[in-house]
């Protein structure tokens, strides 16, 4: 049975993003040969077919390519994640400045913002990762595995860089995800 | 749960002193600590009063006022003179104020906070999350959601979750009110509780209702219908449709 038949599989029956280590203990192989297997049928499945392996966070999983979104989404009806204004900012804050507390959101944004933090708390993408240990011992936020998944990202190391720009301002820079990367070395071979 | 600790003193704004407080740990998600350390920060704008529920600090204080019966004057009139200015701190706060969030709040843009990012310094990561997160609402997975995990679906026959909602919603409507808490009171644990209904449990089927003893409160009743739950997925009960409700006995592996 071929090893790359073998992560299809895996990937086709789990529901969430899995480690390469996790599929590497279910096939009985070692990590770099499962990753190699995971990188030959990502090259496979982009040059072919509706679906492509993502690598979302800190796991990899199967998802339909961009072309087959609007047919899928007539299917399935999503309902869209919408993110106010003040829950993005909030989500900034946090994603950025982590593990960061409610009063130092609040410093940060200039308005009372437990609203917004509570919103993004049921939403799942936003988590208490802890007590600070000064007085009365506030409690800490951090983003969870569900911010990255629904923001297309691997790890918070792929968070746009920020950085200033030949003119002064701040630029958003990235991130270039494996897929980019995959993406720009078939533009290449093409 | 609140227990006494030790007693401290601490002075008023404006002067004058709360006295020896006997202090009680309390614990919520704003605040962790003694109610003279509640107070300390409070006075010193350290905490943000709005997310400390004062009701069960009070509640807690004014039983430990009672059981003392007089014999710690000074203390319970520290603890009152504290709770009395916590509340009226809260009651401040809570009043309605001008920089009331909205989406598109009216700022100071030029805020900095120390050595990390300003609010106007991250705008362009803001701009970059919104579209990040465009790009991947043009994929689809087997399941939406970055899930932990999943359970799988209990057969239980007939009997489908909108039948044990019901069944717990008629089961909440006769519970009586909640007895004053007591600090002493042992932890329960489902384990416990399991064994408890395991023991009620027939082997002839019998309403929710019927199953609880008599004057029992709606904690007693979550308890029970958790408990309950448990067992039939182990099997050791089972749950059979009656006309509109749902009837327990014990199960095969009971």
């Amino acid at each position: 049975m071929r090893l790359q038949d073998l992560i299809l599989a895996l990937l086709f029956a789990s529901e969430s993003p899995v480690s390469a280590e996790l599929m590497a203990q279910a096939v009985d192989r070692p990590v770099y040969e499962v990753e190699e297997a995971l990188e030959a049928l990502g090259r496979r499945l982009a040059l072919d077919g509706p679906l492509q392996v993502v690598r979302l966070a800190g796991g990899f999983q199967l998802a339909t390519k961009s072309e087959f979104a609007p047919a899928v989404a007539r299917l399935l009806e999503p309902r869209p994640l919408k993110l106010s204004q003040a829950m993005l900012e909030v989500l900034a804050v946090v994603a950025y400045r982590q593990p960061i507390t409610s009063a130092e959101i609040q410093e940060v944004r200039g308005v009372d913002s437990d609203y917004s933090l509570k919103q993004l708390l049921d939403r799942r993408l936003v988590m208490e990762t802890g007590r600070r240990r000064t007085p009365g011992r506030p409690i800490e936020y951090g983003t969870t595995s569900q911010f990255l998944h629904q923001f297309n990202l691997n790890s918070l190391q792929d968070l746009p860089q920020l950085a200033v720009g030949d003119d002064g301002s701040m630029l958003a820079i990235g991130p270039e995800t494996p897929q980019d990367q995959l993406a720009l070395e078939l533009e290449a071979e093409e | 749960m609140p227990r006494p600790e030790k007693s401290t003193e601490a002075a008023l704004p404006g002067g004058g002193s709360t006295g020896q407080i006997p202090d009680l740990l309390f614990e919520c998600d704003a605040f962790s600590g003694s109610l003279s350390t509640l107070f300390l920060l409070a006075r010193d704008g350290r905490v943000d009063l709005l997310g400390v529920p004062l009701a069960p600090l009070c509640e807690a204080y004014f039983r430990h006022i009672l059981e003392s019966e007089g014999k710690d004057i000074e203390g319970c009139a520290g603890a009152l003179a504290a709770l009395a200015y916590l509340l009226e701190r809260k009651s401040f706060h809570a009043l309605p104020r001008t920089e009331v969030e909205e989406d598109e709040p009216d700022r100071d843009t030029d805020l900095d906070f120390g050595p990390g990012l300003s609010l106007p310094e991250l705008q362009p990561a803001i701009e970059a999350l919104r579209e990040l997160r465009q790009e991947a609402e043009g994929r689809f997975f087997r399941s939406p959601e970055a899930q932990e995990g999943y359970l799988l679906p209990l057969d239980i026959g007939e009997v489908q979750p909108a039948d044990l909602a019901r069944a717990f919603a008629r089961l909440l409507a006769k519970a009586s009110p909640e007895p004053p808490e007591l600090t002493s009171a042992p932890r329960r644990s489902l384990a416990e509780q399991m064994r408890e209904v395991l023991a009620a449990l027939r082997s002839e089927p019998v309403s929710l209702v019927d199953l609880l003893p008599v004057g029992f409160t709606k904690t007693d009743a979550v308890w029970w219908f958790l408990a309950l739950l448990e067992l039939i997925r182990l099997g050791q009960a089972r749950a059979v449709l009656a006309e509109d409700d749902v009837l327990f006995s014990r199960g095969g592996d009971a």
